[in-house]
């Protein structure tokens, strides 16, 4: 029996901590449909609102749950801005300076904020322990941490409500047409200028969110920020450019895939299967499993 | 020259090309038309390597060329222009012409010499005294005259035209069938013209061929053509078709 | 030939020969920033020498490391050094082949695939202890007067690049590069290999960025991942080719040497203000003064000029 389990509790932990994995990476990858910009400040912002929600955690008591939603509440303007000053003046260059300058921006910005926090808080790792996420609950014949449990149906009920708000809300609706066809979606007669901005904020506001509720699960320092940009950036290469479902499907499997190799082999050599991953995706099926757009 | 054969092209669910078949001998002009759409420029595309048939053969002076890069069958001869010019802004005009002196062609050409060929093109186009301008400053007239210098300037005997006489008004467009027509016979060049400008194809074509969604459908000397129902029903609708 | 190329050239062998002095004549402090400058100069130029073709390289930080320990794990062997650094050269160009494939990949992508390279390359080194040292590190045999040598081979380096980059942009490949760079379907439609040159340059980049991490390390008597795989190295010579101006013979070097001078004086100051400084500075000089300093002063002299036709 213990083999089994031993084989089968990686696979659970995997999935919840890859659903998490899916939601930040959902961010990115809606800022990729709409701006069609590579955001090398991803890594960062998910190392930013880890922070965010470690001081809420710590000086002022708040549960890292409620607190999750604090942070995307806050970091749903700052996406705006992102998108302002570092993406948008971009848009009248031709397509290849386009997609490259942005690059730019944002490695500059991810690196500000590396470094600001390296300054301010140290490269201390810092962890958030709530004794009611540790207790372990007993499911079928597994043992999970209440915490994983918890976080990975908050996770679970982010996504659903994006799905429910790109699908059945007007400015959902305008997101997604923009994605397929800025030009058309303009002459409908909606402001295109709005939507790549929302997107932006929403897109943001949910890497917050899905990082946020990291926070009960691992040890933050400034240095995850470069971690989970190679995550996250390997998921939504794995699952596909522009597509939700397939942000979901990555998010799971390199959940799992971390599981193993940190069960199996050593936690050192996951970064570098993952390069490999994304090395091999680019390079054989650029589009990933359900993507619409080609790299 | 040039034979292509079940050539079919597929983009998603868009059925670009779907095995169109026709061939070219030397010196001939060949009309390509078609309703907006039906998969020139595809043709073009095709032809000249900048994308791959799914399936099909495209042979040139009995050389197999699909699969091959565009720069390879630049070096075999083949020279295309765009339907949207696409002029080098970093460059100024003479510097346009003068890389595909130095590049396109067989052989390698050292600047010097390279400079005067782009020069006497630049001459015989008529572009010579803009030669320092920049490409910001023409008209479209003149950008469409600079891509063709370019193309001829790599030594081309196959010259693919897309749309050259686009945007141009009468006086322009008599203007640039005379130089077509200059460049056909002073330098042997094979030439295959997509259009739009009906009269300009049928007074310049041996032969037309006719695409529609992706299929040929009617090739035959510019007179046939016009008259041939088909086509007719292509670009104006059934009953339209007298 | 005029003037101004004659004092050039003039005001270019003076400064060289001045160079080439003064290990003997200034304090050690300043002979090790000018060899700092050195380095950072060739980090910058092999950004400069990948971008010129297209093929972004965010990874030069990940090539110098892997030169680095090329070098370091090559002496032991008996290899005399100017072979070993040679060899760290050439030996990350040989490592790296295989991700040439990557360019074919759009500018973005290909940006992050490269930015992605480091961290394989140090994951490697640190997950094969018994060859590399690991974690631990590498102790590194030591080199008869390594700081003069390293110096000197340095500012041999430094010249080399800046001689055959002189040299590029007067010949008929420049035409090719601004082909590339404005319009890859013309160009390769005009008879340019694209593809092949953006290897040829990609591969000429990674060289350098290795060679560089190879001389580095003659003067260090350990390295470790940490210190020779640092993100600080490519926002350095990342804001001093854009500052200098990306895609131009100077302005690399330009930039390399003013950022090399402030980070040396603020990093003894305070430890990692002066990347979020240069971070800040890649974002505004982007936003603001696209081409960096030469591009921007040339686009400025030629509007002038057209307006001085004009009137």
């Amino acid at each position: 029996m213990s083999s089994v389990e031993s084989f089968i509790s990686p696979i659970i932990v995997g999935l919840m901590t890859g659903g998490i994995y899916g939601l930040a990476s959902l961010g990115l990858n809606m800022m990729f449909g709409t701006l069609r910009i590579i955001n090398i400040a991803h890594g960062a912002i998910m190392m930013l609102a880890l922070y965010f929600n470690y001081w809420l955690y710590t000086l002022y008591d708040v549960d890292p749950l409620i607190g999750a939603f604090i942070v995307s509440l806050i970091f749903f303007p700052l996406g705006i801005v992102l998108y302002q000053t570092l993406i948008s003046p971009f848009r009248k260059l031709r397509p290849v300076d386009q997609e490259l300058f942005p690059v730019v921006t944002t490695l500059g910005l991810s690196l500000v904020a590396e470094s600001l926090a390296l300054t301010f808080w140290t490269a201390d790792p810092r962890m958030v322990s709530v004794p009611y996420l540790q207790t372990g609950v007993k499911v079928a014949f597994l043992y999970i941490s209440a915490g994983r449990l918890i976080v990975f149906a908050v996770a679970i009920t982010g996504y659903l409500l994006i799905y429910l708000f790109l699908k059945y809300t007007y400015t959902g609706l305008a997101i997604r047409a923009f994605i397929q066809n800025p030009t058309a979606t303009a002459l409908m007669g909606v402001d295109v200028k709005k939507p790549p901005l929302i997107a932006s904020g929403i897109g943001v506001m949910i890497t917050a969110f899905g990082a946020a509720l990291l926070t009960p699960l691992i040890s933050i320092d400034p240095r995850v920020g470069g971690q989970f940009l190679l995550l996250t950036f390997v998921v939504v290469t794995l699952g596909g450019l522009g597509s939700v479902l397939g942000a979901a499907v990555g998010g799971l499997l390199i959940g799992v895939l971390e599981s193993f190799t940190v069960h199996y082999y050593q936690a050192m050599a996951f970064p570098a299967l993952m390069v490999v991953i994304f090395l091999m995706i680019l390079a054989i099926r650029p589009t990933g499993l359900f993507g619409r757009f080609k790299a | 020259m040039l034979k292509v054969s079940n050539v079919s092209k597929k983009f998603g669910r868009l059925q670009a090309l779907k095995d169109v078949s026709f061939s070219v001998s030397k010196s001939e002009v060949i009309g390509i038309i078609g309703p907006n759409g039906a998969g020139k420029t595809t043709l073009f595309n095709v032809i000249a390597g900048t994308l791959h048939p799914d399936s099909g053969k495209i042979w040139f002076e009995d050389k197999l060329i699909n699969g091959l890069s565009p720069h390879s069958i630049c070096k075999l001869g083949i020279a295309r222009t765009y339907q949207v010019v696409r002029p080098l802004p970093t460059l100024d005009v003479l510097g346009n012409v003068l890389v595909g002196c130095l590049f396109g062609g067989r052989g390698d050409v050292d600047i010097a010499e390279a400079r005067c060929e782009a020069e006497d093109i630049l001459r015989f186009i008529g572009l010579y005294d803009k030669r320092e301008e920049s490409v910001g400053n023409l008209n479209i007239n003149q950008l469409r005259l600079l891509e063709l210098a370019r193309a001829l300037a790599t030594k081309p005997k196959l010259l693919l035209l897309d749309e050259t006489l686009a945007g141009l008004n009468p006086r322009e467009v008599n203007g640039m069938l005379k130089i077509i027509e200059r460049v056909r016979k002073q330098q042997d060049v094979t030439i295959i013209m997509i259009e739009h400008v009906m009269r300009a194809i049928m007074s310049i074509s041996d032969r037309v061929i006719v695409l529609h969604q992706g299929e040929k459908i009617a090739e035959g000397s510019p007179a046939s053509i016009a008259a041939d129902s088909r086509v007719i029903e292509a670009y104006l609708g059934e009953k339209y078709v007298a | 030939m005029n003037t101004l190329r004659i004092l050039t050239r003039l005001f270019t062998i003076v400064i060289v020969a001045a160079l080439s002095i003064s290990p003997f004549l200034m304090e050690s402090r300043v002979v090790h920033l000018i060899f700092l400058c050195f380095i950072y100069i060739i980090l910058a130029q092999s950004m400069n020498i990948a971008s010129i073709a297209g093929a972004v390289n965010l990874g030069v930080h990940g090539m110098f490391g892997l030169g680095a320990y090329i070098f370091a794990l090559a002496l032991p062997y008996n290899i005399p050094f100017p072979i070993s650094l040679l060899l760290s050269g050439f030996g990350s160009v040989v490592f790296l082949l295989p991700f040439l494939l990557l360019l074919k990949l759009r500018g973005a992508y290909l940006a992050i695939a490269t930015l992605t390279l480091p961290l394989l390359i140090s994951s490697v080194i640190l997950l094969m202890p018994e060859q590399t040292g690991g974690a631990r590190g590498l102790f590194v045999p030591s080199v008869p007067e390594p700081h003069l040598t390293s110096y000197y081979v340095a500012l041999v380096a430094v010249l080399i690049l800046q001689l055959a980059l002189d040299r590029l942009f007067r010949s008929k490949y420049k035409y090719a590069l601004d082909a590339i760079f404005d319009d890859v379907e013309v160009a390769s439609s005009l008879g340019i290999p694209v593809f092949k040159y953006r290897c040829l340059f990609f591969s000429i980049s990674v060289f350098f960025a290795s060679f560089a991490g190879g001389i580095l390390t003659l003067t260090l008597r350990y390295i470790d991942v940490a210190t020779v795989f640092n993100t600080d190295d490519l926002g350095i010579a990342t804001a001093a080719m854009i500052f200098g101006g990306v895609r131009t013979v100077w302005g690399p070097l330009i930039g390399a040497v003013l950022f090399t001078v402030v980070v040396e004086q603020l990093r003894a100051s305070f430890m990692y203000i002066h990347t979020a400084i240069l971070g800040l500075l890649m974002i505004l000089l982007v936003l603001f003064m696209r081409g960096g300093l030469l591009n921007t002063i040339s686009v400025l002299r030629s509007k002038i000029k057209h307006m001085k036709v004009k009137t």
